[in-house]
């Protein structure tokens, strides 16, 4: 199985160096656009660190992609939901939902890469 | 079922879940709901959304289950949104996830959307309480504006205008519509006062304790 987070990594810095299509962006800013530091993009990007699907989630609307874009085989945009929305749907409603949708299942492939902790003796 | 069928199983679903997890009316509040989703293992994400006619969702799939609520809902509509899905959590998810119900199909599911308000409304602050209230504090039929100010500055639930006049509007104290142009909160504050966080010492305090702050 592919390495999830090796994956997120290298989209990260694919993400980051074709950002506003010239030279990109450098960690520093990104990592001010996220408020966080640059050691933390540098560590996502080599997979030391491990993203949460909220921080996925900020990426996402930072880089304007889809957050399905961090992980193989793209998107499974279907929404099973049911809405509490007065009225029939218009397409750029479903656009809110498709996002939530694609996070639930970055959040949900994140769980599952995710070791698990073993318990204290 | 039929619809008056219907329409009892979810008053009386309503009283059941009210037992089940101890809620008083004048104690039921966001944290309670959360609580709720809690021990229903139902993850609550409040997020923002663009859109204007979606306040909530619920989803129930392979990743489990979970609810989106607009993070910028005021407090009283984010609360009948949360319980409006808790509903169809408790009633419905076996359609959704069989694909029987689909996302956005308001008609087809109008039925279900209604008695999920009626369960959500049940839920939140049960109609015989409301009844006894109105009584106490004199609201009846022909019910004016100022009548349903007086009944939200003693109703302990947390519920809004809107909730007040549905309910008034279904008791026939008033015609539908009636209400519909009312500033209810400036109509409130013309007989009760300002709210302590809009009077001007409150705003000048706040606002020398965040200068200092900075």
């Amino acid at each position: 199985m592919t390495d999830v987070y090796k994956v997120i990594g290298e989209r990260i810095r694919e993400l980051r160096r074709k950002f506003g299509g010239s030279g990109g962006i450098s960690q520093e800013a990104l990592a001010k656009a996220m408020n966080t530091t640059p050691n933390t993009i540098s560590r996502w990007e080599t997979a030391a660190y491990k993203p949460s699907a909220h921080d996925l989630d900020r990426l996402a609307r930072f880089f304007r992609v889809p957050i399905s874009t961090f992980f193989e085989g793209g998107s499974d945009s279907r929404v099973e939901a049911l809405l509490s929305a007065t009225g029939d749907l218009r397409d750029e409603d479903f656009e809110d939902l498709i996002e939530y949708a694609q996070f639930r299942k970055a959040r949900a492939t994140l769980s599952t890469a995710k070791p698990k902790k073993h318990p204290k003796p | 079922m039929s619809n008056r069928d219907y329409y009892i199983a979810m008053r009386e679903l309503a009283h059941e879940k009210r037992i089940e997890f101890d809620i008083a009316t004048d104690r039921l509040d966001l944290n309670v709901i959360a609580r709720i989703y809690k021990a229903e293992d139902i993850k609550l994400d409040r997020r923002a959304i663009k859109s204007s006619r979606i306040r909530a969702a619920y989803f129930n799939d392979a990743d489990g289950c979970s609810v989106l609520v607009k993070k910028s809902l005021p407090r009283e509509p984010k609360l009948f949104a949360l319980v409006h899905e808790l509903k169809h959590h408790f009633v419905d998810r076996d359609a959704i996830v069989a694909g029987e119900i689909q996302c956005g199909d308001y008609n087809a599911n109008e039925l279900i959307e209604k008695n999920t308000e009626v369960f959500t409304a049940e839920f939140i602050y049960p109609e015989a309480e409301m009844r006894e209230l109105a009584s106490k504090v004199g609201v009846r039929s022909g019910c004016s504006a100022d009548d349903v100010c007086r009944l939200k500055h003693e109703c302990p639930a947390p519920v809004s205008y809107k909730f007040l006049v549905k309910r008034l509007e279904w008791w026939k104290y008033c015609p539908r519509g009636a209400f519909k142009r009312i500033q209810f909160s400036k109509l409130y504050e013309r007989i009760y006062g300002l709210p302590i966080y809009k009077q001007e010492w409150f705003r000048a305090r706040r606002e020398k304790s965040l200068t200092s702050k900075r």
